[in-house]
């Protein structure tokens, strides 16, 4: 069981929740991510970023096959959050693994963007339900 | 011809709240008219990027969005585009962005290289036109007048079994 420094980020039309899976840090993003997230995600990100590093992980879990929209600015946070990692020591660098609905398919458009941003970092996964 | 249009008049400034609704709404009537849900997706995006682009840089006074479905034989064509007034400075901001797309021989590349850039930006994203172009694989056009600015995203549809 992970002791989660993490709290729960719940805004209209937008949930974030941090879960222990099993030993894993899963982030499940539902809703839609927008113009009225934006001022929350890179602070909430970089406390994950912390988070991540005091307790030695290797990666962290977003699932989005909740999130129905994410405008640039959002997507953007994510961009900030992988420069952090690409910032820390080898050793010290963990992945991203994003579950995804295949459905979404703005999904799959903008993750690969991110992916190809870090090949080595964004890992991405259809999401076939229940912990991963 | 079949013509389908929305338009949304508003006045600068305006909540962020707009967006969402807007876009929620544009997402919902074009659901109901197109059966490829990727272009409703790519249009919403569109529709959010641009929007959201007046409600936040535009400058004070009257604005639109304006969203047109084109159906003539066997050839759609979707436009979404904004009309806003637009300071000195923003202006030459988006012409130098508008530049920038129309020599970009690859708009993924294109988009790939803002989005590199845009790792340390701490004002704004700079990735809403890039991303439009790319994601949205949509032709964008940018028209100025004296203190206007009209930015267009346009696709063309190959459309099957559409209602």
């Amino acid at each position: 069981m992970m002791d989660l420094g993490l709290s729960p980020l719940r805004k209209e039309g937008f949930s974030l929740e941090p879960l222990d899976s099993g030993g894993t840090l899963v982030l499940e993003l539902c809703g839609s991510a927008d113009m009225e997230i934006v001022g929350f995600l890179p602070v909430y990100f970089k406390s994950v970023h912390a988070e991540v590093q005091r307790m030695r992980l290797a990666e962290v879990v977003l699932d989005l096959h909740a999130l129905y929209f994410m405008n640039s600015s959002c997507l953007k946070s994510f961009v900030t959050w992988i420069d952090l990692i690409s910032q820390l020591p080898v050793r010290s660098q963990y992945r991203l693994r994003f579950l995804t609905d295949p459905h979404l398919q703005w999904q799959k458009r903008s993750l690969d963007a991110l992916r190809r941003m870090a090949m080595g970092t964004v890992v991405i996964e259809t999401w076939t339900g229940g912990g991963q | 011809m079949t013509r389908t249009a929305t338009s949304l008049q508003l006045s600068l400034p305006s909540p962020p709240a707009v967006v969402r609704t807007t876009r929620q709404y544009i997402r919902a009537l074009y659901a109901e008219l197109l059966s490829d849900l990727d272009v409703v997706e790519r249009l919403t995006m569109a529709t959010e990027e641009l929007f959201e682009n007046v409600v936040k840089y535009g400058a004070p006074g009257e604005a639109s969005l304006n969203v047109e479905l084109r159906r003539e034989g066997g050839h759609s064509s979707l436009e979404v585009s904004t009309l806003n007034r637009v300071s000195v400075e923003a202006r030459a901001a988006l012409q130098a962005c508008f530049d920038e797309l129309s020599a970009a021989r690859d708009a993924t590349a294109h988009y790939d290289a803002v989005i590199s850039r845009s790792r340390r930006r701490t004002e704004g994203s700079g990735l809403g036109l890039a991303r439009i172009q790319a994601e949205g694989e949509m032709s964008l056009t940018c028209h100025f007048d004296a203190s206007s600015v009209v930015i267009a995203a346009r696709m063309e549809l190959i459309e099957e079994g559409s209602t």
